[in-house]
C-alpha cells in the first residue's frame, strides 16, 4: 500500500460486499426437528388412542398382570389393564382397565366382563388362545348408557349375548346326562344349546333351550324333542352299532328335534314340549293306544317296539298295572303313517323267545328283547283300546286238549316252565303246561302228553330232566352234550320206563321228576352199604361201577353209629350185585409212594366199585371195604396172620420177597388176648406159592446202612415204604415145606437172622 | 465440509440424540410372546429380562452398550461441544473423542440382538419376538450419537475459538 499510492490507481474492483450468511449451517437443525416431530407424533398417537378408564371388580383375578393383560372384545385388543388392586374390604379385586378409544363404547351399562382362561374338560375346551397369549379379560356388550364401574364374572357367560335367540322349554320326567351348553340339533344341524336345567314346581325337570333365530320356523306345535345320549351302543342281530352324534355331544349329550314333516303352527314362545327318550319314540307321535296284557313280561316303556311285518311302527310309552282287572295296560303310540293299522280287530301280540311243540319262535327277541307284533285286522274302523295276546298262550292250550295230563313233582325245578318239551327217546311227546306250587309248597309241573304218545306213559315210567347242555369229563373223555336247540333255552324233561312193564297211566297221575338220567334209570330196590368213611359220597351223584361201568347211583348218604350208610339203586339187570359176599369199596384218588391209584376220580368224583359175590343168596345190606382190601380179595390172594409183640408196621405196608412186592399188610389189630399185635397180610395169588410153612417174616423197614472198608451202602428202599416193610424168606429144604394155608399164623421177627438172607430156594410156580 | 459445518452438524445431531433418548427408552423395543404371556419390553426391560433369565454377562453387555454408552456419549459430546474453542483439557478431550469413536458402533448391539431374536424367535405359538416402534427410535438415537461423534474431528479440539482467532 506504500508505492502504488502516487499513481492514479485504476479503479479496483473491490467487489461487492455481500452479506455473508451468519450461520450457513442452519439446515443441520433439521435432525433435532425430525427427531422431536417423530417422538411427538408417536406420543400423541399413544395418548390419542387412549379411551376412558373403567373399573371392573372380580372375585379373583388369576393371571392378570398390570400393564400386560389385555381386554379383548370380539377378539380385538380393546384395552389394557392399568392397575390391579384389592378393594378396601379385601373382598375382591379391582381391575382398572384403560380402554382404547375405539372401544370406548364398552364402557356401557350392560357390558359383561369375564376372565378368559384355558378350560379343559371333556365337555369343552375353551380359552385355548389364553395358553398362547395369557389370560385375558373378555367383554361382551349389548350396549346401553355409559358406565365405568362393573362387576366381573369369573366364568364366561354361557350365552353369547346374540340378539334374536329364542327360548323353548322342554319338560320331562328325567333328563339324563344333559348339561348346560349341550347342543340342540335339528336334522343334524346345530340349532342352539341348552341354556338351563332346573326343576319346576311339580318336580319335573325343565330344560330351557336357546335356539338361533333362523331356526324359529323349524319349531312347530308338532315338533317332538328327544334326547340324544352322549353315545349310543346298540347290540343286535346285525352286530354292534355305535352312534355318536358329534364330538361335543359325545360327552354332554344333546337334544334333537324335528317335526317329521307333520305341518303344524309355528310354535308360540314359551310353549312347553315334552322330552322323549329316543328318536323313535319321538317319531311315534300317533294317538295313544291302550292294550291290556295278561302278562307283560319283557315290556319296557320307551324301548319295546310295536312291529308290523317285522318293521317297527310304534313304541310302548308306558306300562301300568290295572288293579281292578289285574292286567297290564300298555299305552303305545304308532307312527302317524301307520296309525291306520290300529283297526278295531287288530291283534297285538307280545313276542318273546319261546320253545314249544311248534318249535322255537321269537328267537330274535333274545337279542332285541320282547316286542309287540301287530297283526292288523280287516275292519275299517279304528280303535284305541285292544286286548293283547301273548305268543305262547296259543299253542300250549291247543295241545292241552285231548292229551294225557300228568303231574310231575320235584323238590325244585329250576329252568323248567311253560313250554318245556317232554321227550321220549328224543321225540317230543308232550309239553309242560304250567308250573305251580301244591298246597304243601312243593313245586309241581302240569304237563300234557300228546295223544299219540299217551300209551308210552305207564305207571312205571320215570321222568327226569336234562340240562340244556351237559359236560361229561372223565379220563380220556370230554363230552359236551347239546340237546337240540329247543331245549337249549330251557332244558327239558325226558321220560322212559327202562323196560319195566306197567299199566298205562291214568290221566292226572303224579310222577316224580328225577334230577338226572342216571337217577331215573336206577330203578331197582335200594341196597344199603355201610362205610367207615363217607368222604366224597354225594347223593344223586356218586356212581356205582361194576368193572368200571356205571351200573347204579347213590341215592342217599346218611350217617349213624359212627359209620356212613349209602343207599344205592342199581339199574335194571344188575341183580348179581345183590349177592351175599359182594364187595363194595369207595375208590378215591390215592397218591402215595407206592403209586397213584384212582386218579380218574379226581375228575369224576369218587365212585363205589363193586365185585359180585359167588353166593346165590341175596341181601340188601353190605359192609363196604377199603380199596386195598377189595383188591386183594378180588385177586384171591393168600391171607395170613403175623404176630409180633410190637411193631411199627402199619396197614398198607408191602410184603417183599427178594425186593419184589408180593403182598400187603391189610390190617393191624391187637390179638384177642391183647398180648401181641396181629397183622393181617394178603399175599397175591401169583406169589402164594412162595410162602411155605417154614417161611420167615421180619421187619425190614428203617434205614439200613452197612459200613465196610470198601463199601458204604444205604438201603434206601425201605425208607420209601409207607408204614414200614416186611420181608419174607423161605428156607432151602428138599423137598420144600408145604404151602402155607390161608389163615395161617406166622411170627414177625424184628430183625432177620443172617442165614435167612442166604436162603435161595428154587420154588416152582405150582 | 468446513469445520464450522462439522461443528454444526455434530451439535444438531447431539441435540437430536438428546430428544430421541426419551422415546427410545420409554417405548417398547420388542414384543415377546411366550406361552401364557405377552410382554412388551423396553430397552431397560430387555436388560432386566436377560438378567432374570440368568444371562448376567449378556445383560451386563447390553446394559453397557445400550443404556450407559449412549448416555455417556451424550454427556461426553456435550462436554466436547461445551469446551469447543477452549484450550483447556485438550489431551483429555482427544482421549475422550478417540474413545467415543471406538465404542460408537458397539451401541448397536441391542439392535443386533433384536434383529437376531426377531429372525430366529419365530416359533409359532411357542414363542415369538416382534420389533416395536421403540427400536426405531433407539436406532435413530444410536445413529445420531454415532455420527455426532464421527463428524466431530479431533482437530476441532485444537481450533482456537472464533473470538480468539481474530
Amino acid at each position: 500500500m506504500n508505492t502504488d499510492d502516487s499513481q492514479p490507481s485504476p479503479p479496483v474492483d473491490l467487489g461487492e460486499v455481500v452479506r455473508v450468511k451468519k450461520n450457513p449451517t442452519l439446515w443441520v437443525w433439521i435432525f433435532p426437528l425430525l427427531a422431536a416431530a417423530a417422538a411427538g407424533w408417536f406420543f400423541y398417537q399413544e395418548i390419542e388412542s387412549l379411551g376412558p378408564t373403567i373399573e371392573v371388580t372380580f372375585e379373583e383375578t388369576p393371571g392378570i398382570a398390570e400393564g400386560k393383560t389385555r381386554l379383548t372384545y370380539r377378539g380385538v385388543e380393546s384395552g389394557t389393564v392399568e392397575a390391579v388392586t384389592l378393594d378396601k374390604e379385601l373382598g375382591g379385586v379391582v381391575v382398572k382397565i384403560r380402554l382404547k378409544k375405539f372401544a370406548a363404547g364398552l364402557a356401557t351399562r350392560d357390558t359383561v366382563f369375564w376372565i378368559e382362561r384355558p378350560v379343559f374338560n371333556l365337555a369343552e375346551m375353551t380359552g385355548i388362545e389364553s395358553i398362547v397369549v395369557g389370560n385375558s379379560i373378555q367383554a361382551s356388550t349389548p350396549g346401553g348408557p355409559p358406565r365405568t364401574r362393573f362387576e366381573g364374572d369369573s366364568k364366561p357367560p354361557l350365552v353369547s349375548l346374540k340378539p334374536g335367540y329364542f327360548t323353548v322349554n322342554l319338560q320331562g320326567d328325567d333328563v339324563p346326562f344333559l348339561n348346560k351348553g349341550a347342543p340342540v340339533y335339528h336334522r343334524g344341524i346345530k340349532a342352539g344349546f341348552v341354556r338351563s336345567k332346573s326343576l319346576d314346581g311339580s318336580g319335573d325337570a325343565v330344560i330351557e333351550l336357546s335356539l338361533a333365530p333362523e331356526f324359529r320356523s323349524t319349531v312347530r306345535t308338532t315338533s317332538r324333542f328327544w334326547s340324544l345320549p352322549a353315545s349310543r351302543f346298540t347290540f343286535g342281530q346285525h352286530g354292534f352299532d355305535i352312534e355318536i352324534e358329534g364330538i361335543d355331544a359325545l360327552v354332554q349329550g344333546a337334544i334333537s328335534y324335528d317335526h317329521f314333516d307333520r305341518e303344524g303352527m309355528e310354535a308360540s314362545a314359551n310353549l312347553l314340549f315334552p322330552i322323549l327318550p329316543t328318536e323313535f319314540s319321538a317319531r311315534c307321535s300317533g294317538t295313544l293306544l291302550s292294550v291290556s296284557f295278561e302278562n307283560g313280561q319283557g315290556l319296557l316303556p320307551g324301548q319295546t317296539t310295536v312291529n308290523y311285518l317285522g318293521h317297527p311302527v310304534g313304541i310302548v310309552e308306558n306300562v301300568t298295572v290295572d288293579p281292578t282287572t289285574s292286567t297290564l295296560a300298555a299305552t303305545l303310540r304308532l307312527e302317524p303313517a301307520h296309525e291306520n293299522l290300529a283297526r278295531a280287530d287288530s291283534i297285538f301280540r307280545i313276542v318273546r323267545p319261546s320253545v314249544s311243540l311248534d318249535g322255537v319262535t321269537g328267537l330274535d327277541t333274545l337279542l332285541t328283547g320282547a316286542y309287540i307284533a301287530l297283526e292288523p285286522g280287516s275292519s275299517d274302523s279304528l280303535a284305541t283300546t285292544f286286548q293283547g295276546a301273548s305268543s305262547d298262550t296259543t299253542s300250549a292250550a291247543a295241545h292241552a286238549e285231548g292229551g294225557l295230563q300228568i303231574t310231575l313233582r320235584s323238590d325244585d325245578i329250576p329252568g323248567l316252565g311253560k313250554g318245556t318239551p317232554l321227550l321220549h327217546k328224543g321225540i317230543v311227546a308232550g309239553t309242560v303246561l304250567e308250573k305251580t306250587l301244591d298246597p304243601s309248597g312243593t313245586p309241581l309241573l302240569r304237563a300234557v302228553i300228546n295223544p299219540a304218545y299217551q300209551n308210552i306213559v305207564t305207571t312205571q315210567t320215570r321222568f327226569w330232566r336234562f340240562a340244556a347242555t351237559s359236560v361229561k369229563a372223565g379220563p380220556g373223555v370230554l363230552e359236551v352234550e347239546l340237546e337240540n336247540l329247543k331245549s337249549l333255552i330251557h332244558g327239558g324233561i325226558s321220560f322212559d320206563a327202562f323196560g319195566a312193564k306197567g299199566t298205562p297211566s291214568e290221566p292226572g297221575a303224579e310222577f316224580r321228576l328225577y334230577k338226572t338220567h342216571a337217577a331215573a334209570k336206577a330203578v331197582s330196590p335200594p341196597v344199603r352199604i355201610q362205610f367207615k368213611n363217607g368222604r366224597g359220597l354225594v347223593a344223586w351223584r356218586t356212581e356205582v361201577r361194576y368193572l368200571g361201568v356205571p351200573v347204579g347211583l347213590v341215592e342217599n348218604v346218611e350217617t349213624g353209629n359212627g359209620s356212613v350208610t349209602a343207599t344205592v339203586r342199581f339199574d335194571n339187570g344188575h341183580e348179581t350185585l345183590r349177592r351175599k359176599g359182594s364187595i363194595y369199596s369207595v375208590v378215591r384218588p390215592n397218591i402215595s409212594l407206592q403209586g397213584i391209584t384212582g386218579l380218574e376220580t379226581l375228575v369224576s368224583g369218587v365212585y363205589i366199585e363193586c365185585i359180585p359175590g359167588d353166593s346165590t343168596a341175596t341181601t340188601d345190606f353190605f359192609v363196604g371195604r377199603s380199596t386195598i382190601e377189595s383188591e386183594e380179595i378180588l385177586h384171591g390172594g393168600l391171607t395170613l396172620k403175623l404176630t409180633a409183640p410190637e411193631t411199627p408196621i402199619t396197614a398198607g405196608a408191602p410184603i417183599v420177597y427178594r425186593g419184589i412186592t408180593v403182598g400187603r399188610v391189610v390190617e393191624k389189630n391187637l390179638s384177642s388176648d391183647s398180648r401181641s399185635i396181629v397183622l393181617t397180610i394178603i399175599i397175591d395169588r401169583q406169589y402164594a406159592h412162595l410162602v411155605r410153612t417154614t417161611s420167615r417174616f421180619w421187619n425190614s423197614s428203617g434205614l439200613k446202612a452197612s459200613l465196610g472198608i470198601l463199601k458204604f451202602r444205604i438201603d434206601a428202599e425201605s425208607v420209601v415204604s409207607q408204614g414200614g416193610r416186611i420181608s419174607l424168606a423161605t428156607p432151602e429144604t428138599s423137598p420144600l415145606a408145604p404151602k402155607a394155608k390161608s389163615g395161617a399164623s406166622f411170627e414177625l421177627f424184628s430183625t432177620p437172622e443172617p442165614v435167612w438172607m442166604k436162603w435161595n430156594p428154587s420154588i416152582p410156580q405150582n | 465440509m468446513t469445520d464450522s459445518t462439522r461443528l454444526a452438524v455434530s451439535r444438531s445431531l447431539l441435540v437430536s440424540a438428546v430428544i430421541l433418548y426419551i422415546p427410545a427408552n420409554a417405548i417398547p423395543v420388542m414384543t415377546i410372546t411366550l406361552p401364557g404371556q405377552v410382554e412388551n419390553l423396553t430397552v431397560l426391560g430387555g436388560v432386566e429380562e436377560l438378567y432374570n433369565s440368568g444371562l448376567v454377562p449378556v445383560a451386563g453387555i447390553v446394559f453397557l452398550a445400550s443404556i450407559l454408552v449412549p448416555l455417556m456419549k451424550i454427556f461426553a459430546l456435550s462436554w466436547l461441544h461445551a469446551t469447543q474453542g477452549s484450550d483447556k483439557h485438550r489431551h483429555a478431550r482427544m482421549a475422550v473423542h478417540g474413545f467415543l469413536v471406538k465404542i460408537g458402533s458397539w451401541a448397536m448391539i441391542d439392535i443386533f440382538l433384536l434383529s437376531v431374536l426377531a429372525a430366529v424367535g419365530q416359533l409359532g405359538v411357542l414363542a415369538g419376538v416382534e420389533p416395536r416402534e421403540g427400536s426405531i427410535f433407539f436406532c435413530a438415537l444410536i445413529l445420531s450419537t454415532y455420527f455426532s461423534a464421527e463428524v466431530y474431528k479431533p482437530w476441532l479440539i485444537w481450533q482456537e475459538s472464533h473470538a480468539k482467532a481474530r
